[in-house]
């Protein structure tokens, strides 16, 4: 184990090795990897982490699967009865529907619940040919519009919009804030004082709010007309909303770490500003976003949900099968009124059918999604507490 | 059932083993050492305790073995480095180690006659793996809730600790005085309120006692008006008002028959009306049921047997004490209600900040830990540690954290309480220059295990181990400068792979062949001096 | 520790003052000033050890960071390597101002004011508080430090080998592998393996540690290292280890010490010359030798007498001080010390002691010795102590 020298340490005169060996080649391993290592045991004897990790990579999975395969989220279908096609032909792009108590058109038509002729309940009859199971179920986007789509397909193609926006916002606002934080926490003084009045002016605003009104006056610049510079803005108006949070965080992180004394060793090196900040300030004081960020990446997504509940006009929403979106979908459509509330509202007794699938799929895949990261944030957490040594 | 109105520092009423019936039946049982000639009884018998640490990394072992004992009255310091496992041998005792990952292994703690550690087997299973050196530990929570509460028995009342870091020791939104009422109505809750509800603030001596004080105040000695103060309280039965006469006769300048109106105006708040009687009624019911349970628990520990069926009677007690109560914690009368009980722990509080020697003791209990130094928090945690009157008292590294001269007046006032009070203390230390000043015996630790224990004297003067010996003579001393620094070569072994046989061997200038297969015993060199060396071969020591 | 008559000393400084301000009220106002240090002058021969002596709060690491320039003093200079001429000036010059001091509160006198003015001048060209930036940097290397705590004085996410290798990389010496070779040279001096180099710094004991920062300070060659508390956190045998090394470093390497610390039996081993301080003033300073074994001031003695020792036998007079130590922030008037002093006279709470040569090189600032009886020949110190002599060019004029 290590042995500390002696008093009699050989002077430089003795015949110490004749060069001092600095290269790693056949040493022991890299310690960063036996920390890495090191965490991933204590990650594995987490029960929660471990479950997060599970559910995080299945949806990963989804994500690359959906964006291989050629699944045509595009290609929403419709209902080919009030399309006055019934039974449907091939390729027409429609779906055949019929009422529970009515007798059946054709092969390749789907049963629906009583009263709504456009809500197919999942059902896994594979007898569809191309058009495919409805394992999930259908979500329509309006209640008396024939065009709707195949939740599980939607499901498929919005993990990576969900995952890929909410990562790409929650990345790009804590790097953010972690500059504004560092800076504004390591020097001090006016700059910080100017800083965090910035800052506080973004918290005063509810978020829902200014994302809104930031995207509304971008949205009129000819760059941001093409699908994704839509995208890109929605992510731009979140970001711009999101890294003040992380700003405050980190500011008083830097705060503690500030005062360490490694910081005032490397200070009495010679360390110029530059140095001490990127090297010794910003490295120390990542920890307490981790938990923020997790916590983001579960929220992002209702909150795009709640811009389509609220019909905002960044683009077409039918168009845009996110699992917020969805899930939004379900409880209000465009215009204001879904299939669940007009249920709700003219349910009459003895013949009411919620269709209760189309909030409680995309709801799950974000409930699942967000508690998935969240685990794993706090597994990574404890993991690499230096505290917690056990 | 406690004795009641007991007034003064008794140790007679803590429960003791009954040395003529031990119960034979169960395990863990035994009876109080008889008293060897000559020296005081045994208050504590730490014998081979073992404590393990299950990490990651392997198995710290960080006590293999540990056995001292500690009688009524001495002072008994543990020293060692830092590593030694000396913070670790106090908290086994009270058993304050976190669980995950520690535990205690084995080995036995008793305290006046009873074992502590009783039960510790039954609580976990233990399963060490070969090829990586972890171990699998599978806890029985539920056994080991059990046995925790039984040491809210014996913590804080027969066995107390201060801690290192004064500064933080303290929880920093309640008062000085608050913290102390805490600890005092803990150990003298009952006689507190009895004492309360005895006052006579209106008998037929107390006008003239009141007289009479103001009278010395005038023009008399500190301690006349002392002794004129407590003439009062006496009048009264009620003692903390002779230290409250004291200090508002001694600050204010008002003419003496104005005076003597205030006094009695204050005395007023000894007159308690109804609702404030039933309350203290029922806060006195409240701690005669926490005693009788506290007994519960020893006497569980000394029969080696849970009473469940007990715990519960009395804990339904308990709470439904608890729900008579909570009329009299409606916020809005609850002050007025509670301060009388509020206003006599204050002045007891007082009292006891009056025994350590702190000056103005009214300012400090008023005021709030921050506002306190290092010396004085430190001096505020010794009386809550030894208002409880308990049987031994564990001091962790006092005085680490304080200045030298502040650290001269902390170590007086402890010389000063041993002479007074009389507790035992375990000293726990790494610095053998504060070890020389206060302890009488000594017991030196190093990667856990004691490797010698002596009288202070006898090991400063003789020292037999041969790292003793290389710490003293590595502490550079003021009265003999000129001696060289010198140093044990090496460094404090890794305890998840200790060296085999004597543990000092690496580091050793004595090493022999077969300190490094087997562990040397522990053996008796002199009055009461014993060593674990191989280079001694005294009579092995029974411990 | 025989104190050798160096020549020249290494780094001088001349009535250091840090005030920090207190700041409270509505717009958070300067209300008051915290006086951490007061009135300070030291200085350091080459390749010896001054060590400074102080119980916590009396300023004796702001001293230690001041003379490094790790932060700004409110007033005072510090100078390095000063050459012979430049320093007999500037000792002729705080002799004289210390006689003409502002009196009826209109600022300094006329002849005050020249020796002020030249005082300023000297400043400007040597004074280290005056230099540029970029010239400041090289000097860094030259001025070291090594902290108390091993434990947060190592950057955590850094291996050893760039924790050590830093400076180096700061100031750009040799190409990486030059860097390395040293880094490796280094870790061997100060004994560890080089196989430590690749480890983490919370894998190190606290000894191996403080270790460790001191293979760091001496990357640049140092000649002038500041050791605050070197040993406080480190156990006693792990304490002579270290204090060996530094000893063997600064025989070989001609290294100067400001050995600071509160521990008087550490610094009676390691130092040459010892100083005092008491809330931001300097008490006493004498030789090793000399002070140990004729304290002077009554605080000396009773720090003297308050460290316990390791004999249980010996039963010793101890000096027990009443009270606490008072806040730096309001200091008592007069002599600051007078509040516990056991040999407190009248005088003692109006004016405050200057700091006078009482024997040969033996330094007190307190009333027992008024200077009507120094030693003839001497110089009658160096440190004025009374009343605004502020130099002008440090800051505002202070008023006491």
């Amino acid at each position: 184990m290590t042995a500390e020298g002696t008093t009699e340490v050989p002077t430089p005169t003795a015949p110490a090795p004749a060069k001092v060996v600095v290269s790693r080649r056949g040493r022991r391993p890299n310690p960063r990897i036996a920390q890495m290592k090191r965490t991933w045991y204590f990650l594995r004897r987490n029960t929660l982490a471990m479950v997060g990790i599970v559910i995080l990579v299945f949806f990963i999975g989804i994500a690359i699967y959906a964006l291989t395969q050629p699944i045509p989220w595009t290609q929403l279908q419709q209902q080919c009865a009030s399309a006055g096609i019934n039974p449907p032909t091939p390729g027409s792009g429609c779906v055949c529907t019929y009422y529970a108590g009515s007798a059946n058109p054709g092969p390749g038509c789907y049963q629906t619940p009583l009263n709504y002729p456009s809500e197919i309940a999942p059902t896994f009859d594979l007898s569809h040919g191309t058009l495919g199971p409805y394992p999930m179920g259908s979500l329509t986007v309006a209640p008396n519009n024939p065009v709707f789509y195949n939740i599980f397909t939607g499901l498929l193609r919005g993990a990576d919009w969900s995952l890929g926006i909410s990562v790409a916002i929650v990345g790009t606002g804590a790097l953010i804030g972690l500059m504004v934080g560092a800076i504004s926490g390591y020097f001090g003084g006016w700059v910080d004082e100017a800083l965090m009045r910035i800052v506080d002016i973004f918290l005063s605003i509810p978020q829902i709010l200014f994302v809104i009104i930031v995207i509304a006056v971008l949205v009129s610049i000819p760059v941001f007309q093409p699908f994704d510079a839509r995208i890109a803005l929605l992510v731009l108006g979140f970001v711009i909303v999101w890294w003040p949070f992380y700003a405050r965080i980190v500011r008083g992180q830097v705060l503690v770490v500030r005062e360490q004394k490694y910081v005032e060793a490397a200070k009495a090196s010679g360390a110029g500003s530059g140095r001490l900040v990127i090297r010794h300030i910003i490295p120390n004081s990542v920890y307490p976003i981790f938990v923020q960020m997790s916590l983001d990446v579960g929220t992002i997504p209702l909150l795009l949900g709640t811009l389509v509940y609220l019909d905002f006009p960044i683009f077409s929403t039918i168009y845009f099968p996110e699992w917020g979106s969805m899930a939004a979908l379900s409880v209000a459509g465009p215009n204001g009124v879904s299939t669940i509330t007009d249920a709700l509202l003219t349910c009459q007794f003895g013949s009411c059918v919620i269709p209760w699938w189309q909030f409680l799929f995309p709801g799950l895949a974000l409930f699942l999604y967000a508690i998935s990261v969240n685990f794993l944030a706090d597994g990574l957490r404890d993991a690499l507490d230096p505290r917690l040594r056990r | 059932m406690p004795a009641v109105a007991q007034p003064t520092v008794d140790r007679t009423n803590l429960p003791t083993v009954d040395v003529a019936a031990p119960s034979a039946t169960q395990g863990g049982t035994l009876t109080e050492p008889a008293a060897d000639a000559g020296h005081s009884p045994v208050v504590l018998d730490v014998r081979d305790l073992r404590t393990y640490f299950f990490t990651y990394d392997g198995v710290v072992r960080a006590l293999d073995g540990v056995s001292f004992k500690v009688r009524r009255g001495e002072t008994l310091g543990l020293v060692g480095e830092t590593g030694c496992g000396k913070s670790v041998t106090a908290f086994s005792v009270v058993r304050l180690i976190p669980d995950p990952p520690g535990r205690v292994i084995g080995g036995k703690v008793l305290f006046r006659g009873t074992d502590l550690l009783w039960g510790l087997d039954s609580e976990a299973r233990i399963k060490i793996d070969e090829k990586t050196g972890r171990a699998k530990v599978r806890r029985s929570f539920r056994r080991i809730k059990t046995a925790l509460e039984r040491m809210s028995a014996i913590r804080g009342r027969g066995i107390s600790m201060i801690f290192q870091e004064p500064t933080q020791a303290m929880n920093p939104v309640f008062s000085v005085s608050d913290q102390l009422s805490e600890a005092l109505l803990l150990h003298h809750g009952t006689s507190i309120v009895d004492e309360l509800l005895n006052a006579t603030p209106s008998g037929p001596q107390v006008r003239p006692a009141l007289e009479a004080l103001v009278d010395t105040a005038r023009n008399g000695a500190p301690d006349t008006v002392r002794a004129a103060a407590a003439k009062v309280g006496q009048a009264m039965n009620s003692s903390t008002f002779g230290t409250q006469a004291f200090y508002l006769v001694s600050e204010s300048d008002l003419g003496p028959e104005d005076m003597v109106r205030r006094l009695e105006r204050v005395a007023h708040r000894l007159r308690l009306s109804r609702i404030e009687r039933a309350y203290l009624r029922q806060r006195r019911r409240q701690m005669v049921v926490e005693d009788e349970l506290h007994e519960l628990y020893l006497s569980e520990m000394r029969e080696g047997h849970i009473n469940r069926r007990q715990r519960r009677v009395l804990r339904g007690r308990h709470a439904r004490n608890r729900l008579r109560g909570f009329y009299y914690g409606i916020w809005g009368i609850r002050g007025r209600i509670q301060r009388p009980l509020r206003d006599e722990t204050f002045w007891r509080s007082v009292q006891r900040l009056e025994e350590v020697s702190i000056a103005n003791p009214v300012q400090i209990a008023r005021g709030f830990p921050h506002e306190l130094s290092g010396g004085m928090l430190q001096r505020v945690m010794i009386t809550m540690a030894l208002s409880v009157d308990p049987v031994i008292l564990i001091a962790d590294e006092p005085t680490t954290a304080l200045d030298v001269t502040i650290q001269a007046q902390i170590l007086e006032l402890m010389r000063d309480l041993k002479r007074r009070i009389g507790t035992a203390i375990l000293l726990i230390t790494h610095d053998l220059a504060v070890i020389a000043e206060v302890a009488d015996r000594v017991c030196v630790m190093y990667a856990g295990q004691i490797v010698e224990t002596a009288r202070a004297r006898d090991l400063y003067q003789h020292p037999l181990h041969p790292y003793t010996q290389g710490l003293l003579s590595s502490i550079p001393n003021l009265e003999r400068p000129d001696k060289k620094l010198s140093s044990i070569p090496g460094s404090v072994p890794d305890l998840i792979h200790p060296p085999v046989g004597c543990r000092f061997h690496p580091r050793c200038p004595y090493a022999m062949p077969i300190c490094k297969e087997q562990r040397p015993p522990t053996t008796a060199e002199g009055d009461e001096h014993t060593v674990a060396c191989f280079l001694y071969k005294g009579d092995v020591a029974v411990e | 520790m025989m104190s050798t008559e160096s020549a020249l000393p290494l780094i001088s400084s001349f009535n250091l003052r840090k005030y920090f301000p207190i700041r409270g009220g509505l717009l958070s106002t300067r209300i008051g000033d915290v006086r951490a240090v007061d009135g300070v002058t030291l200085e350091v021969r080459e390749s010896e050890t001054l060590g400074l002596v102080g119980e916590s709060g009396c300023g004796k690491t702001t001293v230690g960071r001041l003379m490094l320039r790790l932060i700004e003093p409110t007033s005072g200079h510090t100078y390095y390597h000063p050459s012979p001429e430049v320093l007999a000036r500037l000792e002729a010059l705080y002799a004289t101002l210390k006689g003409s001091v502002s009196d009826n509160g209109h600022g300094p006198s006329p002849e005050a004011q020249a020796t002020l003015k030249e005082l300023d001048e000297i400043a400007n060209q040597y004074s280290l508080y005056r230099m540029k930036h970029s010239k400041m940097k090289e000097l860094r290397g030259k001025l070291q430090i090594v902290f108390q705590d091993p434990f947060s004085s190592l950057s955590p996410r850094m291996l050893v080998r760039d924790i050590i290798g830093e400076p180096l990389a700061i100031h750009h010496t040799g190409s990486r592998r030059e860097r390395y070779q040293r880094v490796g040279q280094l870790v061997q001096d100060v004994g560890l393996n080089p196989e430590h180099l690749w480890r983490f710094p919370h894998e190190f004991s606290g000894g191996q540690r403080q270790r460790i920062g001191i293979a760091r300070a001496l990357a640049l060659r140092p000649e002038f290292i500041v050791l605050d508390e070197p040993t406080s956190a480190l156990d006693v045998s792990v304490q002579a280890q270290i204090l060996n090394i530094l000893k063997k470093l600064q025989a070989e390497q001609r290294l100067a010490y400001m050995f600071i610390s509160h521990h008087l039996s550490v610094v009676r081993a390691m130092s040459h010359h010892v100083a005092v301080m008491y809330l931001g003033q300097i008490v006493e300073r004498a030789g090793t030798e000399d002070l140990f074994s004729r304290p002077l001031h009554p605080y000396t003695q009773a720090l003297l007498s308050a460290i316990p020792v390791p004999d249980p036998t010996l039963k010793r007079e101890r000096i027990v001080l009443k009270g606490d130590v008072p806040s730096p922030a309001a200091p008592p008037p007069g002599c600051r010390f007078h509040t516990r002093c056991p040999a407190v006279m009248p005088v003692c709470s109006t004016i405050e002691p200057p700091l006078i040569e009482v024997r040969r090189a033996h330094w007190v600032a307190c009333h027992l010795y008024p200077p009507s009886g120094a030693v003839p020949g001497s110089s009658s110190g160096m440190a004025p102590a009374v009343a605004s002599e502020g130099d002008a060019g440090a800051g505002v004029p202070l008023a006491s």
